[in-house]
């Protein structure tokens, strides 16, 4: 049986640049059989859509490259698929190992078979309640964090019925140009990525990031000095213990106005 | 001669991560040590530990919320054990609640840590 679970946000938001849409994708690990230089290999993609895959694999396939897949499915038959290497984790400096997969002349079967599986997998996690929208901006300029964060977002989203977005910035800058360019719900900033002036960036998303009521978490470091100042909605003083976040920000959607 | 034991420790305490690696180390075992999350992720590229020694109290997150993203998304198979001075009862709940396979105690001396580890490493 697949197994759902987070994949790094390895699209152009984690680089803090203007949100792309693409075909909508699901978090899932699926076996992926394909040859490279003679020899069979066996890896897993962490996220697949009508367009294309993530990869996980240690290997280091080239952009441009083609591969034939063989994606072993939920139900257990193979899916042969052909594919390209769109862009690779080194390119991007990400810490998570593997290449971005466009699928190149999909059937229309195929591609339907795969945009099934990805509404199916939608709505396999609440089946019976009208899933939540959220959109999270994420500001961590640590990637290991970001990718801890993320995860455990993605896994506890599906047990509140949301339907998460999660957006990612490295700095202020990055935060600004994702708030500007997009709605957020909510936003989750480690204050120490912007130290000394952490409190200048939370006015400036108030004032000029036409959010002026943004439920922000910060996430602050034991050893700088708490500061207890309006601008943010809840200090969290590192280390953060994941549970009372999430109940946190469980607390702030449910508290948001319909 | 069978390959030795690969332990990997993540700790913010230099001295800890001194001391325990010349005593693993002693034991004959491969010590791979990381200050902080980016170290430990550069390990797990190199190296697959057998056995993941991981402090509670880090300086950005508590080690017990990081054992689901280390099985999921870093796909580690080994030992993860949570290394802490806290108390047994509250480690025990730690390890319950997180999936971590156990927990060391810090303050108990080098020989019962060496003991405790070799345990952990003989278990299926």
């Amino acid at each position: 049986m697949a197994t759902l679970y987070f994949v790094p946000d390895q699209s152009d938001n984690a680089r803090g640049k203007k949100f792309v849409q693409r075909a909508p994708r699901c978090d899932l690990i699926l076996k992926v059989a394909f040859e490279h230089l003679g020899q069979l290999q066996d890896d897993y993609l962490t996220n697949i859509g009508s367009g294309g895959i993530f990869l996980r694999t240690p290997l280091p396939l080239p952009v441009g490259q083609s591969l034939q897949l063989t994606i072993s499915l939920p139900t257990g038959e193979p899916l042969d698929v052909e594919g390209e290497v769109a862009w690779t984790s080194s390119e991007r400096k990400t810490e998570v190992q593997g290449v971005g997969i466009a699928f190149r002349n999909l059937d229309a079967g195929t591609k339907a078979r795969l945009e099934l599986l990805v509404k199916a997998r939608e709505t396999a996690a609440v089946p019976s309640k009208q899933k939540v929208p959220v959109h999270l901006l994420l500001q961590e300029n640590n990637q290991i964090l970001r990718e801890i964060f993320s995860y455990e977002l993605y896994k506890f989203s599906r047990t509140q019925g949301w339907e998460l977005e999660l957006s990612h910035a490295e700095n202020g800058d990055g935060t600004m140009k994702l708030l500007k360019a997009r709605r957020a719900n909510l936003a989750i900033i480690d204050l120490d990525s912007v130290p000394g002036t952490f409190l200048e960036l939370v006015g400036q998303v108030r004032n000029q990031s036409g959010h002026s009521a943004l439920p922000i978490v910060g996430l602050l470091g034991h050893e700088t000095p708490m500061r207890t100042d309006g601008p943010l909605t809840m200090l969290v003083k590192k280390p953060v213990a994941m549970k009372p976040l999430l109940a946190t920000l469980a607390a702030l959607v449910a508290a948001r106005p319909s | 001669m069978p390959d030795a034991k690969r332990i990997l420790i993540l700790d913010d305490s230099a001295n800890l991560l001194a001391l325990t690696t010349s005593a693993l180390k002693g034991s004959g075992y491969e010590v791979d040590t990381a200050g902080t999350l980016e170290e430990m992720s550069a390990h797990l590229k190199k190296h697959k530990p057998d056995l993941f020694l991981i402090d509670v109290v880090l300086p950005d997150l508590y080690g017990y919320d990081l054992i689901g993203y280390l099985r999921d998304v870093e796909k580690v198979n080994a030992k993860l054990i949570l290394f802490s001075s806290m108390n047994e009862e509250r480690l025990r709940q730690y390890v319950s609640a997180s999936g971590a396979d156990g927990f060391i105690q810090k303050d108990q001396g080098l020989e019962a840590f060496l003991e405790e580890v070799t345990r952990f490493l003989s278990q299926g």
